[in-house]
C-alpha cells in the first residue's frame, strides 16, 4: 500500500487564474493511494521545496506528485530535491498543469476537469514507480573540436588552458577559418589577421591541442564521456614530417587553379598553402583523382602535365612528361586516334584540346632547336638479356622500358627497317618517316640493339636464342597479313592486299595501281590504302558494307580522304570479282541495307536482293582486316594461338612459357598504336616482375576519374580549338608530303592554355624535382584515425549563401563587379589578390561609385532565407566606411530594409559611416544591368516612395550566412538535430545555448545560427566551460530510465535487437533449471551505457519481457486508465 | 519535327517577314507544319482587358481544334503574345477539373488540355532541330553582333512561360549562334517594349523601346533579334523617330531571329522580305553576306 | 437536453519527449489555444507505444488516440519513428478491419519548434473525433453507454 503526496502548484497566478487550485485538491484528496495533498504559490522555489520536503517526513510518504509546469522544466529539479530525502529521485512524476493546461485552455472549469485528470494520471503512474539507481561510467578526458575557425580555435585553446587533451579538426589545410579571410573587424577597425593569427599560432604550439587538418569526422559512436570518433585525414600528397614550408615546389607548379581562399578573385598553383601565414605552414596538393584525358589514354600518358608545361612555355620538360612513357612523341603526335581528346572536358562546353597536335609541336619543337637530345639511363646496368620480335610501337616501347632499367635489349626485326606498321603501314603523308627513324635512334642510343632483317623461324629461333642466353622473349611481331573477302575470283591478277600495298609503296617499292582502284572495306588501313592509291594517280573509290555512321576508321581521316577526291559507295559489298583472260575488270556488288545491331551494338549489313550492281575496276584493294603470320613463330617452335589466331597471352602479356610474352596486334588484333605503346610498357613491367621476381603492379599508378560537370564549366571564357594548318589540295592529291603542318608555338601554348585543369594536379611532377627534402609524396592516400572522446565541440561555422542561382536580377553571376561582401573583404585586404586596393575584378580600375545591397538571400523568403543574417548589418557599414576612407572622392549608396546594430558601440559606429557619407536608401534593388561599363542599380527608396537608378562601378551584395556545406551530415554522424534552415539545434534557446541535445556534444558560433565575432568568442568560451565541468569529475551518473529484460518472460525471439538504434540490445546465453535439468538457452539483454531509454524495444516485445524503467508498460496502462476515467 | 501551326494573325499582316522566314527555314530543316484548320486570333492584349471568359474561349477553341485535328502533336505559336494568350488558356484547363468543365461549355466543343502549346524558340532549340538548322547553315554571318530580344511575354509570367530561364533567357541565343553570328550579353532581354499601348499610349511606350535600343547598343549589338512581330514592330518603327526627336544614332536594324536563320542557309533578303522592315535593315544584311566567312 | 449535446470525447495523445511534448509546451508558452478533451501521455519516443496501450484505451472508453512524434528523419533516437509508422499502419488496418474508424487512430509529426501545427492538429482531431460520436468498438461499458444514449431526453 503506497502513500503518495500531491503537490498543486499555483505557479504565482500562471495556473491559478487559468484553474481552480482548490477543486484539484479536493479531488486529488479522493484519489487512490493519495494520503495527503496541498497547495503552494511557487512548488519550485526553495520554501516550496522545504514543505514538500517536510510533508514527506511528516506524513511517511514514498512517492511524490508535483502539478507545475512542464517536466521538461523542472523534473529534474524536484529529483535532485528527492536526494535529500528518504524518497527515490524518481518515485516522482510531474503533472503538466501550466503549458498543457492552464496557458491553453479559456474556459475555466473545463481547464479544472482536465487539472484533475492529469493529476490522477499522474498520481496513477507514480503508484508504479519503483526505485531506481543510477550506475556509473568512466569520463576521458579529451575533447574533440570540430571546425578550426575562430569558434574552434577559441574553445580549444580554453579547454587546452584548463589542462586537457584537445583534437581540432579542421576541414581545409590550415585553421583560422572564416575570420582570417576578412580584413578589418568591426567597429574597432582593428585588423583582423592581427587578431586571429595568434590565436592560430597559438593553438599550434599549445602542449594539449594536437591540431588535424584537411580532415574531416567520418563516424562517431558512444555517449558522453566515452565518444570514439573515427577521422579522415586526407591525402595532401606531402609528407608533412618533411615539409620545410619552403614554396620551392609551388614556383615549380605550372597550374593555375582557383584560389578558393581568394573565393575566386586570384590564382594559385594546384601545390599550395590557404595563405601565407598558414598554420600548419605546409604545402598541399589538390589531386582530385587521374584528369580524363590521362585516364582514358591506353597508355596512361600524362596529358594533363604536358599540357599545363607547355601552357609555361617549358616545352623539355613537358617533352620529358611524354618520355617517361614513350619515347614516340612526334609518332603520337602525329597518328595517334587521341581518346584523350574524345574524354576531354572541354567537349562539355565547346572542342577539345588538341592533345595530340601539342604533343607534335613539343618534339617538333625539339627537333628544329636540336633539342631532341639523349634519354638518359640513370638506372644500375643489369646483365640480364631480353629479345624483342618485332620492331613495332610495340616491341620499341618494351625495349625503351626495359633499357630505361638499364636491361641489355636486343631487337629482332624481319623487315629491312625497323618500326613495324609505323613504318610500313602509315603513309608518308601522315607520318615524316624521318621522325620515326630520330626517334627510334633516341631508343638505340639508350643501348637497344635492333637487327633488321632477321625474321624469327628462318634465321633465329627461341631455342637458339635461350642458348645465347636471353633469359626472356617479347613477342610483338604485329599483324602483317590480310583476312581474305572468301569471294569467287579473289586471286585473280590485280586484287592485292591493302597491308602489302602500303608496304611496297612505304618501302619506297612504289607499286603502281591501275587507273581505277577500289579499295573494300571501312577501316584506317582502307583510307590510309585509298589515300595512297590516290597519290599515286589512280581513281579512288571506297566500297564498304555498312554507312558512313558505322565506318570504324578516324572521322578526321574519312574527311581528308573525302576532301583530297576519294568517291565512296556505302551500304555495298563485292560479291565476285570478275577478271578477263586472267585480268582482273570488274567487281560485282550488291546493295546492303542496316539490320539489327549485332552483339557489338553496329547494325549488321542484310544484302538486298536483286540489286547486284557491277563496277569496273583495274586494281581492288582488300582491307578489310589483317592477321597475325602464324608460319614464322610456329616454325620458331612457338604454337599457342586463341580462336582467332592471335597470340594467346593473358592481360598481363603472359603467355603459357614462363620466359614467353606477347603484346600488341600480335595478341590483341588489329589495334591502335597507343594501344601497341600500352602493351609494350605493361610487358616491359611483366618481364621485369618475372626477371627480379616481384610482382609490383604491371598498370601505371591511376587514381579514379577526376570529372567535371557542364554547369562547373559554365563560367569559363569560350575559346576555339587551334586549327591545323596543312599544305595546299593540290599537293595533298599528288605527293607524299605530309598533309598537316602541325601547330607552332603561340598556337601551341594558346591551346595548351584552354586546359580547365580537370583534376587540378597535372601529374607533371614538377614538384618532386623542386622539392628539396623528398616531401611529395605523389601516390599518398587517405588516412582513418580512431581515437577515443568524452566530449564533442561543434564549431563548423558558416558558408555564404550562393546567390547567384536565386538572384537573376542581379545578374545571376554574370556580372564580374558584382560581388559579395567577403570576396570584398579579400579585395581590402592587404594579403588579398589586389594588394588592399579595391580593384573592379573586371578590369582592375577604381570604382568610384559603391553600391551595397543588404539583405541578399536575408529576410527574403521568396528566394533566400526568412531569418535575418545578424553581421551584415554592420559589416555593410563598414565595407561603406572602406569604401569612402580607400576611395578618394568616391560615393557609396547602401540599399537596406533595416538597420540593426543592437552591440556595444555598433550604433556609434553605424553613425559614423553615415557621418563619413555613406549614403543609406531604404528599399530593395529590383535590377542590376550592366550598360557600358556601368552597373545600373534600379531601386526603390520607400521613405521617399520614388523609384531609384544608380549608375555603379562595382556593387557589393551583402548576402546571408548558412550553415556551412557537410553540416547536415554531420548532424546525421553526431545524431543531433538541424532547424529547418539547417542550423544545429540547441539545447534549450535561453537556458542551454551551447548544449545540443546529445550529452556530451556542444554547440559555438555561427553553427548554430549567424552571429558576429563576439558572440562567437564569447560562445566558444562557454562551451570550453561546459566541457571543463564535465571533465571535472572522473565518473559520471548514467540515465537509470533504460530497458531492462525479465529473463523468464524472454522467449529470445531477437526482435528488440533489431529495434535498438544503438545496439545496446544483444541475446546471451542464460542457464535455468527445468525440472530437474539444467537448460541453456538464448535471452536477450541490454548494455546499460549503450541503451539511451527510448523504449523502441519495449514497444516491439510481444511477451512484455523487456520494458523501459521508468515508462514501464504498467505506469503506461495505469495512466491510460486513469485518462479513461 | 512535326507540330500543328498556330500562325496568328500578325503573320497575315505586320510580320509577313517572319511568315516568309519560318517558311523558308522549316522547308530547309524538314520541320512540319501543319496549320490549324479554321483557327482564330488569339485576343491578344484587348481580349484578357476586356473579359477574361472571352480571352480564354478565343484560345480554347483553337487548342480545342488542334486537339480535335492533330491528336498528338504539340502546338508550336511563332508569335509571343498568341503563345501567352494559348498558353495561359491551356494552364486554366489544367488547373482543375471544375476550370476544365467551365471551359468545356464555354467553347461548346469537347477539349481536355492534352496538347503542349510551344514557342519557336522552342521547336527551334530542340537538339534535332539545332542539329538541322548546323546542317544546312552554308552562309554562316560571320560575327555579326546580335542581341537577342526575347520580350516579356515568352518568358513572363514564370509559371506560364516556357522552359527557359526568366532572367536571362538563352535559347534564341543558342539558335542565332548557330548562324555564325555572335549574341551580345546585354541586359533588356526580357523587358517590355510598350506592346499594344505603342497604339493607345506612345508617350509612355516609347521611352520603353528607346532604353531596349540603347542597352543593346551599349552592349556592341549590330542588330536586334526578335521573336514576336509586335516587338519587332515597335523596336522598328520607332528607332528612326526616336533619332530624329532625341538626336540618338541608333543603328540597330530589327530582324526576325528566323530571318537570320533563313540568311544563313543561303536565303537572299528579299526572299524573306527583309526590305520589308521600316528601319533600313537590308545593308547590314548584304555586308554580313557578302563578308560572310568562317563561323566563329 | 440531451445526453448526446454535452458529450465531450476523450481523446488521448501519446507524445514523445523530444519533439510533440516540446512543441506542445511551446504551444503553452505563446498561450495558444486548443480544445480542453485532449490528454497527453508523454513518452520518450513515439516508438515507445505498445499497441496494447491503444487497445486499452479503446476498452476503457477513449474515443480516439493519437500518436505524435518527431517528424521521420530527425528522431531523437535515430530511427524510433520509423518504427512508430510501421507499426502504426499495421495497427490502423486491425483497428480499421475490426470496425473502428481510421479517424479515431491517427499518427501525426509536430517537430518541437511546430507549436501552430500542434494547435490545429489538435482543433481538427477534436473536431473530427466529436463529429464520428463516442467510440463503440472494444468498450467494456459499451451497454451501459447504449442505455444511456437511448433514454428519453428531458
Amino acid at each position: 500500500m503506497s502513500r503518495i503526496g500531491v503537490f498543486v502548484c499555483h505557479c504565482g497566478s500562471n495556473i491559478a487564474s487559468g484553474v481552480h487550485i482548490d477543486k484539484v485538491v479536493e479531488a486529488a484528496k479522493l484519489f487512490p493511494n493519495v494520503v495527503y495533498c496541498e497547495d503552494n504559490k511557487y512548488t519550485c522555489s526553495e520554501p516550496g521545496q522545504f514543505k514538500i520536503k517536510a510533508a514527506i517526513v511528516e506524513h511517511r510518504l514514498d512517492r511524490v506528485v508535483v502539478c507545475t509546469c512542464s517536466p521538461r522544466m523542472h523534473e529534474s529539479t524536484f529529483r535532485k530535491m528527492l536526494k535529500g530525502t528518504t524518497i527515490n529521485p524518481y518515485m516522482l512524476e510531474v503533472a503538466n498543469l501550466r503549458e498543457q493546461c492552464s496557458w491553453v485552455h479559456t474556459d475555466k472549469d473545463k481547464a479544472t476537469d482536465k487539472a484533475i485528470s492529469l493529476v490522477r494520471m499522474a498520481a496513477a503512474k507514480v503508484n508504479e514507480n519503483t526505485s531506481l539507481f543510477p550506475s556509473k561510467i568512466k569520463v576521458t578526458k579529451r575533447a574533440l573540436v570540430i571546425g578550426g575557425g575562430i569558434a574552434g580555435m577559441q574553445t580549444a585553446l580554453d579547454i587546452a588552458d584548463a589542462g586537457h587533451q584537445v583534437t581540432l579538426v579542421e576541414r581545409e589545410p590550415s585553421i583560422g577559418g572564416k575570420m582570417v579571410m576578412l580584413d578589418k573587424t568591426f567597429p574597432t577597425m582593428d585588423c583582423s589577421a592581427c587578431i586571429s593569427t595568434p590565436k592560430m599560432v597559438e593553438c599550434s604550439s599549445h602542449p594539449n591541442i594536437t591540431i588535424m587538418t584537411s580532415s574531416e569526422v567520418e563516424k562517431v559512436d558512444g555517449y558522453i564521456g566515452n565518444f570514439q570518433a573515427i577521422i579522415r585525414q586526407k591525402a595532401r600528397y606531402v609528407d608533412h614530417s618533411l615539409c620545410k614550408g619552403c614554396s620551392d615546389c609551388m614556383d615549380a607548379c605550372p597550374v593555375q587553379a582557383r584560389n578558393n581562399f581568394d573565393l575566386g578573385l586570384g590564382k594559385r598553383k594546384a601545390v599550395y598553402t590557404l595563405f601565407p601565414q598558414a598554420v600548419p605552414n605546409k604545402a598541399v596538393i589538390e589531386k582530385k583523382g587521374a584528369s580524363p584525358c590521362k585516364f582514358n589514354c591506353p597508355a596512361h600518358l600524362d596529358a594533363h602535365g604536358y599540357m599545363a608545361l607547355t601552357g609555361v612555355g617549358r616545352y623539355e620538360e613537358a617533352l620529358g612528361v611524354v618520355r617517361r612513357t614513350t619515347p614516340f612523341a612526334g609518332v603520337l603526335g602525329r597518328v595517334c586516334f587521341h581518346p584523350c581528346e574524345e574524354n576531354c572536358s572541354r567537349n562539355k562546353i565547346d572542342q577539345p584540346l588538341a592533345i595530340a597536335t601539342v604533343k607534335r609541336f613539343l618534339a617538333d619543337n625539339a627537333r628544329k632547336s636540336g633539342k631532341l637530345g639523349k634519354i638518359a639511363v640513370t638506372a644500375e646496368p643489369k646483365d640480364q638479356k631480353i629479345a624483342i620480335i618485332g620492331s613495332g610501337p610495340a616491341g620499341l616501347n618494351c625495349a625503351y622500358m626495359l633499357a630505361l632499367e638499364g636491361y641489355k635489349v636486343t631487337v629482332f626485326e624481319a623487315l629491312p627497317k625497323p618500326g613495324g606498321m609505323l613504318k610500313v603501314g602509315i603513309p608518308d603523308y601522315r607520318l615524316d618517316k624521318a621522325v620515326l627513324a630520330e626517334e627510334i635512334k633516341l631508343i638505340e642510343d639508350m643501348g637497344v640493339e635492333i637487327k633488321c632483317n632477321t625474321r624469327i623461324g628462318k634465321d633465329i629461333s627461341f631455342k637458339a636464342l635461350r642458348g645465347k642466353g636471353y633469359k626472356a622473349f617479347f613477342i610483338a611481331i604485329g599483324a602483317h597479313t590480310d583476312s581474305k573477302l572468301n569471294v569467287p575470283g579473289e586471286d585473280a591478277l590485280g586484287v592485292v592486299a591493302g597491308v602489302d600495298f602500303l608496304r611496297e609503296s612505304n618501302l619506297g617499292n612504289n607499286p603502281k595501281p591501275g587507273k581505277r582502284v577500289i579499295v573494300v572495306g571501312g577501316g584506317n588501313v582502307a583510307m590510309d590504302a585509298a589515300r595512297t592509291a590516290l597519290r599515286l594517280g589512280s581513281d579512288v573509290t571506297v566500297l564498304y558494307r555498312r554507312s558512313e555512321a558505322e565506318m570504324p576508321a578516324n572521322a578526321l581521316e574519312i574527311d581528308h580522304a573525302r576532301e583530297e577526291g576519294v568517291k565512296f559507295e556505302f551500304l555495298a559489298a563485292p560479291m565476285e570479282i570478275i577478271s578477263e583472260n586472267g585480268k582482273l575488270s570488274g567487281v560485282k556488288s550488291i546493295r546492303n541495307r542496316l539490320g539489327e545491331p549485332d552483339a557489338k551494338g553496329r547494325r549488321s549489313p542484310v544484302p538486298i536482293p536483286g540489286s547486284e550492281f557491277i563496277l569496273g575496276v583495274d586494281t581492288l584493294i582488300k582491307a578489310i582486316g589483317q592477321k597475325v603470320v602464324q608460319e614464322d613463330l610456329t616454325a620458331a617452335g612457338f604454337t599457342l594461338y586463341d580462336r582467332w589466331g592471335n597470340i594467346a597471352a593473358n592481360a598481363e602479356t603472359k603467355t603459357e612459357l614462363a620466359d614467353v610474352f606477347a603484346g600488341g596486334d600480335a595478341q590483341t588484333g588489329p589495334a591502335t598504336v597507343i594501344e601497341a605503346i600500352a602493351a609494350g610498357n605493361k610487358a616491359a613491367k611483366a618481364i621485369m616482375n618475372y626477371l627480379e621476381g616481384t610482382e609490383l603492379p604491371i598498370e601505371p599508378y591511376l587514381m579514379p576519374e577526376a570529372t567535371v560537370e557542364a554547369d562547373e564549366l559554365k563560367n569559363v571564357p569560350r575559346a576555339a580549338r587551334g586549327r591545323m594548318p596543312m599544305i595546299p589540295i593540290q599537293d595533298r592529291r599528288s605527293t607524299f608530303k605530309e598533309a598537316e603542318l602541325g601547330f607552332d608555338e603561340k598556337t601551341a601554348v594558346a591551346e595548351a592554355l584552354r586546359c580547365v585543369n580537370c583534376a587540378v594536379c597535372s601529374e607533371c611532377r614538377a614538384c618532386e624535382t623542386a622539392c628539396q627534402s623528398k616531401a611529395i609524396l605523389r601516390e599518398q592516400e587517405d588516412e582513418l584515425i580512431t581515437q577515443d572522446f568524452g566530449a564533442i565541440v561543434v564549431t563548423t561555422g558558416y558558408e555564404l549563401i550562393d546567390w547567384a542561382p536565386l538572384y537573376g536580377e542581379y545578374g545571376g553571376g554574370r556580372y564580374p563587379d558584382v560581388i559579395t561582401g567577403l570576396q570584398f573583404e579579400r579585395l581590402v585586404n592587404a594579403s588579398g589578390p589586389t594588394e588592399g586596393h579595391i580593384l573592379r575584378p573586371s578590369d582592375q580600375t577604381e570604382p568610384k561609385n559603391v553600391v551595397i545591397i543588404k539583405c541578399v538571400g536575408s529576410r527574403d523568403e521568396n528566394k533566400g532565407k526568412a531569418y535575418c543574417s545578424r553581421a551584415c548589418c554592420m559589416y555593410g557599414a563598414k565595407h561603406a566606411h572602406q569604401v569612402l576612407d580607400k576611395i578618394p572622392d568616391s560615393r557609396c549608396y547602401v540599399f537596406y530594409m533595416d538597420v540593426r546594430t543592437a552591440g556595444k558601440g555598433y550604433e556609434e559606429f553605424y553613425g559614423r559611416t553615415r557621418e563619413d557619407g555613406a549614403m543609406y536608401l531604404r528599399g530593395r534593388v529590383a535590377k542590376i544591368y550592366q550598360e557600358g561599363g556601368k552597373l545600373i542599380c534600379k531601386g526603390e527608396d520607400s521613405l521617399l516612395g520614388k523609384a531609384v537608378t544608380v549608375e555603379a562601378d562595382m556593387v557589393v551584395l551583402e548576402t546571408a550566412m548558412v550553415p556551412s556545406p557537410g553540416v547536415v551530415k554531420l548532424a546525421g554522424i553526431l545524431g543531433i538535430s538541424t532547424d529547418p534552415d539547417k542550423w544545429l539545434n540547441e539545447a534549450h534557446p535561453k537556458l542551454r545555448p551551447v548544449e545540443t541535445n546529445s550529452a556530451g556534444i556542444f554547440l559555438a558560433g555561427t553553427c548554430q545560427g549567424p552571429k558576429d565575432i563576439p558572440d562567437t568568442v564569447a560562445q566558444a568560451g562557454a562551451a570550453a566551460a561546459k566541457v571543463s565541468a564535465l571533465f571535472s569529475n572522473d565518473e559520471l551518473e548514467t540515465n537509470p530510465m533504460i530497458s531492462k529484460v525479465i529473463d523468464e518472460k524472454c522467449s529470445g525471439c531477437g526482435l528488440c535487437v533489431g529495434c535498438c538504434p544503438y545496439t545496446a540490445i544483444s541475446l546471451q546465453e542464460i542457464e535455468e533449471r527445468v525440472g530437474a535439468l539444467r537448460v541453456k538457452r538464448l535471452v536477450a539483454s541490454v548494455n546499460h551505457a549503450l541503451c539511451q531509454g527510448c523504449g523502441a524495444c519495449a514497444g516491439a516485445c510481444r511477451p512484455g519481457a523487456i520494458d523501459l524503467q521508468g515508462f514501464s508498460n504498467r505506469q503506461l496502462l495505469e495512466e491510460v486508465d486513469a485518462l479513461c476515467l | 519535327m512535326k507540330y500543328s501551326y498556330f500562325p496568328g494573325c500578325a503573320m497575315k499582316g505586320a510580320g509577313k517577314a517572319y511568315d516568309f522566314s519560318i517558311k523558308y527555314v522549316t522547308k530547309k530543316i524538314g520541320m512540319e507544319l501543319l496549320e490549324i484548320d479554321d483557327w482564330n486570333c488569339c485576343g491578344a492584349t484587348a481580349a484578357h482587358s476586356t473579359s477574361a471568359d472571352l480571352a480564354l474561349g478565343l484560345n480554347a477553341r483553337t487548342l480545342a481544334l488542334a486537339e480535335a485535328q492533330y491528336p498528338d502533336l504539340e502546338i508550336a505559336v511563332p508569335c509571343a503574345a498568341c503563345y501567352s494568350a494559348l498558353r495561359s488558356a491551356l494552364f486554366s484547363a489544367r488547373s482543375s477539373k471544375e476550370k476544365l468543365a467551365k471551359i468545356q461549355d464555354l467553347i461548346e466543343m469537347p477539349y481536355e488540355g492534352k496538347n503542349e502549346v510551344i514557342s519557336f524558340l522552342e521547336t527551334f532549340s530542340r537538339p534535332d532541330a539545332m542539329k538541322a538548322i548546323t546542317e544546312n547553315v552554308v552562309k554562316p554571318l560571320g560575327g555579326l553582333k546580335v542581341a537577342c530580344y526575347y520580350g516579356c511575354l515568352t518568358s513572363r509570367p514564370a509559371k506560364i512561360a516556357g522552359p527557359d530561364d526568366v532572367e536571362n533567357p538563352m535559347q534564341m541565343d543558342d539558335i542565332v549562334a548557330l548562324t555564325g553570328a555572335i549574341s551580345v550579353d546585354w541586359a533588356f532581354k526580357t523587358e517590355c517594349c510598350g506592346g499594344a499601348h505603342h497604339v493607345s499610349y506612345q508617350k509612355g511606350a516609347v521611352p520603353l523601346v528607346d532604353r531596349i535600343l540603347r542597352n543593346a547598343q551599349a552592349n556592341g549589338a549590330e542588330a536586334i533579334a526578335t521573336a514576336c512581330p509586335l516587338c519587332c514592330l515597335n523596336l522598328d518603327m520607332r528607332q528612326g523617330e526616336l533619332n530624329k526627336k532625341n538626336g540618338t544614332d541608333y543603328n540597330i536594324p530589327i530582324y526576325y531571329f528566323t530571318e537570320l536563320l533563313a540568311m544563313s542557309m543561303g536565303a537572299t533578303p528579299k526572299e524573306v522580305g527583309v526590305e520589308k522592315h521600316f528601319f533600313p535593315a537590308l545593308s547590314l544584311m548584304e555586308k554580313y553576306l557578302v563578308k560572310g566567312g568562317s563561323a566563329v | 437536453m440531451s445526453v448526446i449535446k454535452e458529450w465531450e470525447p476523450k481523446i488521448l495523445v501519446f507524445t514523445c519527449n523530444w519533439c510533440t511534448y516540446t512543441g506542445a509546451d511551446l504551444a503553452g508558452l505563446n498561450r495558444m489555444k486548443y480544445p480542453e478533451n485532449v490528454r497527453l501521455v508523454r513518452v520518450p519516443c513515439s516508438s515507445r507505444v505498445n499497441p496494447q496501450f491503444i487497445l486499452r484505451a479503446f476498452m476503457k472508453g477513449c474515443d480516439g488516440v493519437l500518436v505524435c512524434g518527431c517528424h521521420p528523419g530527425d528522431c531523437h533516437y535515430v530511427s524510433g519513428n520509423y518504427f512508430t509508422r510501421r507499426r502504426f499502419m499495421l495497427m490502423q488496418r486491425l483497428l480499421e478491419y475490426n470496425g473502428v474508424d481510421p479517424a479515431r487512430f491517427q499518427a501525426r509529426w509536430i517537430s518541437g519548434s511546430e507549436a501552430a501545427k500542434f494547435r490545429d492538429t489538435m482543433i481538427r482531431v477534436s473536431k473530427e473525433i466529436k463529429a464520428l460520436g463516442p467510440n463503440t468498438k472494444f468498450r467494456e461499458d459499451w451497454y451501459v453507454k447504449e442505455a444511456i444514449a437511448n433514454e428519453p431526453s428531458k
